[in-house]
């Protein structure tokens, strides 16, 4: 990979606060028990991530 | 029982809401404010920090030599030379953060004269044929050549921290969301409906036999 390509990859480095504060906001609409709710949060972030990363994988195949 | 279990069996009529009309104002305003109303501390402190860090960190990506937060800022003139900005109708949803935008909008909505270091201003307006002409100008096509991918990063986490207050504004009016009484209802809906569809084809196989 070149060095470029692999700077812009780093772009989405981004999108961690935003995975996390989706979750934990998310996550706080749905529980008032502060421990299911950061359960629940770690789990959607998890989630989330993995399928972002799925989608980047893929679309770096395809591309 | 323990004390863990026993906070998560809270229903949702045991938490105290107080006015849950003044809390949705007070949530909009500030995110998280409602809920500091409302005595619920920790939720509070995880909308506040969530939404207003998505918020703030967007504004900063989005700054520079042209500007502060030029990715907030409202824009209305469609056409050529123009600029519809309808991100701006999920960012305000974050409240008073998003206030500036207004006050910029109302004091000079061409750009020519912004306040504040040019906080939110809306870009200035160029003539299509000046478009970019000068690269000192703080037009919409100079803003995006100079803040680059982080103009659009910033209207990304702005918007998404608008949208996502709109959650907690319901959370202030009417609690969590039950999923476990939701999930009931539906399981019985289902069950209802099944129930319908054997009636109807014991039915109909009566019919057949007579």
């Amino acid at each position: 990979m070149e060095p470029l390509a692999f700077l812009r990859c780093l772009d989405c480095l981004y999108a961690i606060p935003l995975i996390f504060a989706t979750s934990f906001v998310y996550a706080a609409s749905r529980n008032e028990n502060t421990q299911n709710l950061v359960y629940y949060a770690l789990r959607m972030s998890a989630t989330l991530g993995f399928f972002m990363v799925l989608t980047f994988v893929v679309m770096m195949i395809l591309f | 029982m323990t004390a863990t279990e026993k906070d998560s069996k809270i229903s949702q009529s045991e938490i105290q809401l107080k006015d849950p009309y003044i809390a949705v104002w007070l949530a909009w305003l500030v995110p998280g404010l409602g809920h500091l109303y409302q005595g619920r501390k920790t939720k509070a402190m995880i909308y506040a920090i969530c939404i207003l860090g998505l918020f703030f960190f967007g504004a900063i990506l989005a700054s520079g030599k042209c500007g502060l937060a030029r990715c907030v800022y409202i824009s209305m003139k469609p056409g050529a030379g123009g600029d519809m900005r309808y991100y701006y109708f999920a960012q305000v949803w974050v409240g008073v953060p998003a206030f500036p935008a207004i006050i910029q909008y109302i004091h000079d909505p061409t750009g020519e004269n912004p306040l504040w270091n040019g906080l939110m201003a809306p870009p200035l307006r160029v003539s299509p044929s000046l478009r970019g002409y000068s690269e000192n100008d703080n037009s919409i096509d100079n803003i995006r050549k100079k803040l680059n991918r982080r103009f659009e990063l910033g209207t990304l986490m702005t918007t998404m921290a608008g949208l996502l207050n709109i959650f907690a504004i319901f959370d202030a009016l009417s609690g969590p969301v039950n999923e476990e009484e939701t999930e009931r209802r539906r399981k019985e809906k289902l069950k209802k409906k099944r129930m319908k569809r054997r009636a109807k084809r014991q039915k109909d196989d009566a019919a057949e036999e007579i």
